[in-house]
């Protein structure tokens, strides 16, 4: 089977079983009522995984923006080579990606890496009182552990934060993060493994003993327990 | 690319070996001799299996994180910024193709005449052409559903027609699902249409109920927009289709292909497509109909059996969960710390678990049943088949040996153990009750024409089968986590 042939016989195969391929391609037939289906569909997934990439919600919607802009400029020579949403987080990750290297090359490090960065403009333990004051308990604690694994997902490379949000919210298998991330599933099996090891350092003080993230950080105790061999904010060495 | 792929240089270390492991297996991504060692190893191993109960809780309290929605207006505003760059790259490109000046000349003197032409033209056509496209292109517009799912290849349909797998009696096992979206919309498809001229056709569509017009419209819409080369590829299958000798054979091979991948998943379904030449797909077409085949016999082959081969494979069951208490009630209590965690977000109390671990053994192998059913398959093994064998009537015996393997016959056994499980678990009448609100005024129709006696019989018939289809009790399940 020739390449061209074997190109076809897999863009068929995504025609059949992809619904949304379906409606890219009826875009790229020039139904501009298709595009709309598609953002309504993805934009919150999109919003969503951007958001704990970046340091607000308008830069979030911003870049999914982008990446819309971009499926949008793509369409005349869409080819279905993959899954539709591999598709379009593959396009994420690379705007992500690119708006995070702009970032750190300008120094504006108001990234979601940056101790002060994104969530916590006050101090977290500081925040909690606050609202364990004016809130019943269970709300002061989920709001207190929300905090927390933002922290927490704050301190993970910037390729291990992205697998962790494509296997824990959009539910991919490690083949199709592959994809989405040009990597081998091996190389994904790695990223998430160490992701899920830095976590629970992260959060183990927290569910033992209550100690906050920042609390552990100034002790500098946190080194001690994670043997993950990556550094927080965001390095990329171990990846 | 780049070095993205590269792994660590330094060597990882016990406990970055165990969370890769672990992860994977959480992930879901293990299977065969993996997920049989990782499975052991959980439970014998106690340090494994708590930082596995580790990694698991931190990964779940992800959920903790707030869902990000986007703004209202993100829709609109998106469309407009899309619509603005369309407009710009249209620009672009005009200004590519001509001068300004000559663009401008254009757009007051030709354009217009232009536009009054076509204007007459579409509007000639439009009252026109649907019809006769409509006429022209039913028997494919009919079929459209159908051809949009299987594979558009007569070679291939030629193949499993010969194969003839698709037995009454095997479809008959997976009747298509009662009021989806789809089969309504099949109802109204009728078979493909033979030697039909177009007078023939025009008639026929004129007297179409008003319901199966729509669809056919419907049908029509999904066609127009659908890219040239895939509409001219559905055009030729049909006039190919249309043109066979065997044409209504093949049609038929058809139809019960494309309902039964109804009965598959998604990735069952990629698997087909994804296996490359026709007689290895036919031959994992049959190989996957003999599973559902054997599924089926399954859930009904405690109800199947004599009366005498019940009692016997009850007794048989009582003596091997006796033998192997040990290991159901490690394996029950590793089930429920992993079920409770998933449920509740952490670790169950100490005296929780405690008085899971002394609950009667059955109730504990309803529990694997119900929550892992895989946990069950290590602890039958082939002595105990034996046993059973020996217990079992000569017609029992024959339809365990009626041409299965050991895998399948070992997966048949945990079938009626799990019915044998749950005949023997009483049903309150406050559940029966509730089932029969829950049941289709068609079923409660049939059920009410029948005797008290059997009424009562037949509607404990379905509650079972239904326990068995779908395998989710929730009154159980608040019962054993005590409340919502």
């Amino acid at each position: 089977m020739s390449d061209e042939e074997a190109k076809l016989k897999l863009a068929k195969k995504y025609e059949l079983l992809d619904p949304d391929v379906r409606l890219m391609l009826q875009v790229k037939a020039g139904d501009a009522g298709a595009f709309e289906a598609l953002v309504e569909k993805y934009q919150a997934r999109l919003v969503g995984i951007l958001r704990h990439m970046v340091s607000n919600k308008e830069q979030a919607e911003d870049l999914a923006q982008d990446v819309f802009l971009r499926v949008y400029r793509a369409r005349e020579r869409y080819v279905p080579m993959a899954r539709f949403s591999t598709w379009l987080f593959t396009i994420t990750h690379n705007v992500a990606s690119s708006a995070l290297l702009k970032r750190s090359r300008r120094k504006e490090v108001n990234l979601t890496n940056s101790p002060s960065g994104s969530m916590p403009t006050r101090p977290l333990d500081t925040m909690a009182k606050e609202k364990s004051s004016l809130m019943p308990t269970r709300q002061a604690d989920r709001d207190e552990l929300s905090s927390i694994m933002r922290q927490a997902i704050d301190q993970l490379g910037d390729r291990q934060r992205m697998a962790l949000l494509l296997s824990r919210f959009e539910g991919m298998s490690y083949q199709e993060i592959a994809d989405t991330m040009e990597l081998s599933p091996q190389a994904v099996k790695s990223l998430l493994s160490r992701a899920r090891l830095k976590l629970k350092t992260i959060v183990e003080p927290y569910v033992n003993s209550g100690i906050l993230p920042e609390q552990l950080a100034n002790s500098g105790l946190e080194s001690k327990g994670d043997s993950t061999g990556e550094s927080s904010k965001g390095s990329e060495s171990n990846d | 690319m780049t070095d993205q792929n590269k792994q660590p240089d330094r060597e990882r270390t016990p406990l970055e070996a165990d969370a890769e492991q672990l992860t994977a297996y959480l992930d879901g991504e293990l299977s065969g001799e993996e997920l049989a060692a990782v499975e052991q190893r959980l439970i014998d191993d106690e340090a494994f299996r708590s930082l596995m109960q580790k990694l698991q809780s931190s990964w779940d309290m992800l959920d903790s994180l707030p869902r990000t929605g986007s703004r209202d207006a993100f829709v609109r505003t998106t469309m407009e910024m899309v619509a603005q760059a369309a407009d710009a790259d249209n620009e672009t490109k005009r200004q590519q193709w001509l001068p300004n000046w000559l663009g401008m000349l254009l757009g007051l003197a030709v354009i217009p005449a232009v536009l009054a032409w076509a204007s007459y033209w579409m509007t000639l056509q439009q009252i026109k052409a649907p019809r006769k496209e409509l006429i022209g292109n039913l028997p494919l517009i009919e079929n459209y559903d159908r051809y949009m799912r299987v594979d558009l290849d007569i070679e291939f349909l030629e193949n499993l027609d010969e194969a003839d797998l698709f037995t009454s009696e095997v479809i008959s096992l997976f009747p298509p699902v009662e009021n989806s979206a789809d089969s309504n919309l099949d109802a109204d498809v009728g078979p493909l249409p033979t030697q039909e001229v177009r007078d023939q056709r025009a008639d026929r569509l004129r007297s179409m109920p008003p319901r199966q017009l729509e669809s056919i419209k419907r049908n029509k819409a999904a066609l127009d927009s659908l890219s040239g080369s895939r509409r001219k590829e559905l055009v030729d299958f049909q006039q190919k289709l249309m043109q066979h000798p065997k044409r209504d054979r093949i049609n038929q091979t058809l139809v019960a292909y494309y309902d039964w991948l109804k009965s598959l998943g998604q990735s069952e379904r990629t698997e087909l497509l994804d296996t490359p030449d026709i007689p290895s797909r036919i031959k994992l077409i049959a190989a996957k109909i003999k599973q559902q085949d054997l599924k089926a016999f399954g859930r009904e082959g405690a109800t199947k059996l004599p009366a005498a081969d019940a009692e016997a494979l009850f007794a048989w069951y009582d003596a091997l969960i006796k033998q192997k208490e040990k290991k159901i009630r490690r394996a029950a209590a590793v089930v429920y710390i992993n079920t409770y965690k998933e449920k509740r977000g952490e670790n169950p109390p100490a005296s929780e678990l405690e008085s899971f671990r002394r609950k009667p053994l059955r109730q504990l192998v309803g529990f694997i049943f119900k929550y892992d059913r895989k946990t069950i398959n290590p602890l039958i093994q082939d002595q105990d088949i034996s046993r059973l064998k020996n217990l079992l009537s000569s017609e029992a015996n024959s339809i365990l040996d009626a041409g299965f393997s050991a895998a399948e016959r070992t997966r048949l056994i945990i079938n009626w153990i799990d019915a044998a499980n749950q005949s023997r678990s009483s049903i309150s009448q406050e559940k029966l009750r509730s089932f029969y609100n829950g049941l289709s005024d068609r079923q409660r129709d049939k059920l009410d024409n029948l005797s008290p006696a059997d009424w009562r019989n037949d509607l404990i018939r379905m509650y079972r089968k239904r326990q068995l289809d779908i395998n989710a009790d929730f009154d159980e399940e608040r019962t054993i986590f005590g409340g919502s």
